[in-house]
C-alpha cells in the first residue's frame, strides 16, 4: 500500500514536468535564424495585444517576430531604468515625450537621426510638427512619436452660443457666465505649467530661447500670458480645486472646459444624456493670432542594447505608416483607450465624426510639446510654485517669474 | 572551533529551519539597509555608479532644503495630530466595549472593519467624501443645513482632512489592542478600589491606566512610527495628473511623500537614502525617548 502511494506521488510531481517540458520542445524552441524582437508598450493589455497582431502580418513581410508587452504607466519610468542597468532592455520601447531624450542623454538609446536620417526624414516630415520638433534634442532624436494627446476646448453648445475665438471674447464670456454663478474648468494641468504654456505661447512667448541655453520667463510676452492665465483663477472663478469635470460639465455649472481630448471618449461613457449638446473647438487666439496648445504622448525608440537594431527600426517605421495608424485607431475604439495617430496621412482615412476631427486636426497643427531640454520634467515644479503662489498668495507675476526663471536657468544642463 | 562546529551540529534542524527566512531577511533587508547607508554618502541616479560625496547630502538637506523642513513640519503636524486623538478614542471605544454591552461583538467588529480595508480603498473613497463644491458627500450634507460647502482639498485643510480620515481608519486596530490589555487586568484590583470607595474616575486613574501601560506603550509606539511614515493617504488625495505628491504648494507634502519623490521619481538615491537615514534617526530618538518616559515607574 505504502510503496503504492510513493508511487503516486511521484508521477503526480512528475507528470506536469514532463508535460511543460513537452510543450516547451514544441513551443519555445525558435526556429534558427528567426529573429525576433521584444516591444513594450506603455499602456493597455489590449493595445499591446493589438500590435502583436500587427506583428504577424509584419512577420508575414519581413520575416521578423514581434512581441509586444504591455507594462503600466506607474512603473514604466523605474522599470525602463532597471532594464538599462540590468542590460535587459526590449528592443523597442514606448515611453513619455521626454524619456527619449532622457534616456537617450544617458547613452541608453539609439541616436535615430545619426543612424537612420534619410528615413527619420521621412517620418518626421508625416508627423505633426508640434510633436516633430518636440522630439529633437540638440542634434539628435532618440524616439518617434507613437501617438498623441492634446489640449482642446470642450463646450455646451446648448449653453454657450459660440465657443470665444480670442482670449478677449473668452474673458467676456466668463464675465457672462460668472454673472449667473457658473465659470471654465481648466483640467488639464490646471494651476500648472501645462495649463500655463498655452497661454504663454499664444502670447509669443516660451519657456528657454531657441538655442535652449537659457530660460525666457522674465520676458514681458511670458509676464502678460501669466498675468492672463492666473487672472482666470483670481478674477473669473475658475476653480482652484479639482471638479468632477463629466458631472459639472453634464449639469451645466461649467458648460465649457479645457481639458486632453481622452474627455471627449469619457464625457459620452459618463454623461450620455448630454450627447449632440456638446462639441469641441480650438483654443481662443492670443494676441499674436496664434492657437497654440499643448501636446503630449507615447515616443517609441530603440534601446542601444538591442540586438536587432535594423528590424526594430523596420518595425517602428511600420508602425508609423497611415494605413497601419488606422487599425490601431480602430482597434482602440473598441477597447478603452484613447490614441490619437500622429501621422497626418492617417487622419485623412480614419473614422471619426468631422465635428470632432476637423477641430482637433486643427489644434495639433498648431500645438507644441514640452521643451526639449534636459531635466525639464525636474524643472516644472519651479513653474507650479510660481503659479500657485501668484494665485493662492497674491505674490506678484514679476517677482514669482524672475524667481522660477532663475531656478530653470539653474537646473538646465543643455 | 572544534567546539562551535560541535554545537552547531547539535542544533542542526534548528539552524536549517531558521536559514530560508534568515536568507531572505539578508538579502531583503540587511544589504539593503547597508547599501543605502553607503549610498546616502553618494551621488546616485541608478545609471550611473555612485559618486562619493561624504556629508554634502545630508548637510543639502538639513541646511539648504525648504522642502524637507515643510515635509518634516506636516509630519509633525500629522504625527501630533493623529497618535494622542487616536490613543484617547480608541482607548475609550475599547472600555466602552469592555462594559460587557449588548452587541458587544457586533461592535468590536463594525469599529475594526476600516482596519481590516486597504487604506488605498478607504483614500479613495474619502477623496469623494472629501470632494469640493456640491458634489463631496460632507459638502452635501453642510449644504442640507445650510453651511456653505468647505474645500476639503484646498490648501488648507488637505493636511486636517488626512489626519481625520486616518484618525478613523486607525481607530480600529488600537482599539482591539486595548481590549485585550483591558481584558488581562484581574478583576480583583477594581474590586478592591471599590472597598477602598474609588469614584470610577480614581479607578481609571489609578488601575486601568497604570496597569495598562505595557499596551499604552506599544500602541503609543508603533502609532508614532507608523504616523511618521504615513505615505498611502497622502499619496491617493494629493497626486496629480504629472505624478506630483504633496498637493498645492507642498500642503500635505510628508516626509516619506518626499522621499518617495526623491528616489523613485527623481531616481536621486543618494539623496533619497540620506532622507532615509534622517528618518530612521528621528524615529529612534522619538522612541527612546518614548520608552523612557512610559517605562519610568516600576511594572506591574
Amino acid at each position: 500500500m505504502r510503496g503504492h502511494k510513493t508511487v503516486k506521488m511521484i508521477v503526480y510531481v512528475l507528470l506536469p514536468l514532463i508535460a511543460i517540458h513537452i510543450t516547451c520542445l514544441s513551443g519555445c524552441a525558435k526556429k534558427s535564424g528567426e529573429k525576433e524582437i521584444l516591444m513594450w508598450l506603455v499602456g493597455s493589455e489590449k493595445q499591446a495585444q493589438k500590435i502583436t497582431e500587427l506583428g504577424l502580418d509584419f512577420y508575414g513581410q519581413t520575416g521578423v517576430k514581434v512581441i509586444c508587452e504591455a507594462i503600466s504607466w506607474g512603473e514604466a519610468h523605474s522599470k525602463y531604468l532597471t532594464s538599462v542597468v540590468g542590460e535587459v532592455t526590449p528592443d523597442i520601447g514606448t515611453m513619455g515625450l521626454t524619456w527619449g531624450t532622457e534616456f537617450g542623454n544617458l547613452g541608453a538609446m539609439v541616436d535615430l537621426r545619426k543612424e537612420f536620417p534619410s528615413e527619420l526624414e521621412e517620418i518626421s516630415k508625416n508627423v505633426f510638427p508640434g510633436l516633430a520638433e518636440s522630439i529633437r534634442y540638440k542634434d539628435s532624436v532618440f524616439a518617434v512619436p507613437f501617438d498623441m494627446s492634446e489640449y482642446i476646448m470642450f463646450y455646451r453648445t446648448d449653453l454657450i452660443k459660440s465657443p470665444p475665438k480670442t482670449w478677449k471674447e473668452l474673458t467676456s464670456l466668463l464675465s457672462e457666465l460668472n454673472s449667473s454663478g457658473k465659470s471654465m474648468i481648466i483640467d488639464w494641468g490646471g494651476l500648472g505649467w501645462i495649463g500655463y504654456c498655452p497661454y504663454l505661447w499664444q502670447n509669443g512667448g516660451d519657456f528657454y530661447n531657441k538655442a535652449g541655453t537659457s530660460a525666457t520667463l522674465d520676458t514681458p510676452e511670458a509676464a502678460a500670458a501669466m498675468k492672463f492665465f492666473t487672472d482666470m483663477y483670481k478674477k473669473y472663478q475658475v476653480p482652484l480645486e479639482n471638479k468632477p469635470v463629466e458631472q459639472s460639465f453634464r449639469v451645466g455649472d461649467y458648460p465649457i472646459f479645457i481639458s486632453g481630448n481622452w474627455k471627449m471618449k469619457s464625457i459620452s461613457d459618463v454623461a450620455p444624456d448630454i450627447k449632440g449638446k456638446w462639441a469641441i473647438a480650438t483654443l481662443p487666439a492670443g494676441p499674436t493670432g496664434k492657437r497654440t496648445g499643448f501636446i503630449g504622448g507615447r515616443v517609441m525608440g530603440i534601446f542601444s542594447m538591442s540586438k536587432h537594431k535594423k528590424e526594430s527600426w523596420e518595425f517602428i517605421k511600420y508602425l508609423s505608416r497611415a494605413d497601419i495608424q488606422v487599425k490601431l485607431y480602430e482597434a482602440t475604439l473598441e477597447s478603452h483607450d484613447t490614441y490619437l495617430p500622429t501621422n497626418m496621412g492617417t487622419w485623412d482615412m480614419m473614422p471619426m465624426e468631422s465635428s470632432f476631427k476637423e477641430p482637433l486636426r486643427e489644434q495639433a497643427m498648431d500645438s507644441k510639446g514640452p521643451p526639449s531640454v534636459l531635466g525639464w520634467d525636474d524643472s516644472t515644479r519651479f513653474i507650479d510654485t510660481a503659479i500657485q503662489m501668484i494665485v493662492l498668495k497674491g505674490k506678484d507675476v514679476k517677482s514669482a517669474l524672475a524667481e522660477a526663471n532663475r531656478e530653470l536657468n539653474g537646473r538646465k544642463k543643455r | 572551533m572544534n567546539y562551535a562546529l560541535k554545537e552547531f551540529n547539535k542544533q542542526k534542524a534548528s539552524y536549517m529551519f531558521i536559514a530560508p527566512s534568515f536568507l531572505i531577511f539578508t538579502v531583503f533587508l540587511i544589504i539593503p539597509v547597508f547599501a543605502s547607508l553607503y549610498w546616502s554618502f553618494t551621488e546616485y541616479n541608478i545609471l550611473q555608479p555612485p559618486k562619493f560625496v561624504g556629508f554634502q547630502n545630508y548637510a543639502d538637506i538639513l541646511f539648504h532644503d525648504p522642502r524637507f523642513w515643510k515635509a518634516m513640519t506636516n509630519t509633525v503636524i500629522f504625527v501630533v495630530g493623529t497618535v494622542p486623538t487616536s490613543i484617547a478614542v480608541s482607548l475609550l471605544l475599547a472600555m466602552a466595549i469592555d462594559q460587557n454591552i449588548k452587541l458587544k461583538n457586533w461592535f468590536k467588529t463594525f469599529f475594526f472593519i476600516p482596519s481590516i480595508t486597504s487604506i488605498i480603498a478607504i483614500s479613495v473613497i474619502w477623496k469623494w467624501l472629501y470632494a469640493s463644491g456640491k458634489y463631496g458627500l460632507f459638502n452635501h450634507f453642510l449644504s442640507s443645513i445650510g453651511i456653505p460647502p468647505v474645500n476639503w482639498l484646498g490648501i488648507d485643510l488637505t493636511l486636517p482632512s488626512i489626519i481625520v480620515m486616518s484618525v478613523w481608519g486607525g481607530l480600529g486596530y488600537n482599539m482591539i489592542l486595548f481590549l485585550a490589555g483591558l481584558q488581562g487586568i484581574p478583576q480583583v484590583f477594581y474590586e478592591a478600589a471599590e472597598v477602598d470607595g474609588a469614584s470610577d474616575w480614581d479607578k481609571f486613574r489609578n488601575v486601568t491606566l497604570p496597569l495598562l501601560r505595557p499596551t499604552m506603550l506599544f500602541v503609543t509606539i508603533m502609532s508614532i512610527i507608523s504616523a511618521f511614515q504615513v505615505f498611502e493617504q497622502v499619496y491617493i488625495m494629493t497626486y496629480n495628473s504629472e505624478g506630483a505628491v504633496g498637493g498645492t504648494l507642498d500642503c500635505a507634502l510628508t516626509i516619506v511623500a518626499y522621499l518617495y519623490e526623491t528616489g523613485f521619481q527623481r531616481f536621486a538615491m543618494g539623496y533619497a537614502s540620506a532622507l532615509a537615514y534622517l528618518i530612521f534617526f528621528v524615529l529612534f530618538i522619538v522612541t527612546i525617548i518614548n520608552m523612557k518616559i512610559v517605562e519610568k515607574k516600576i511594572e506591574y
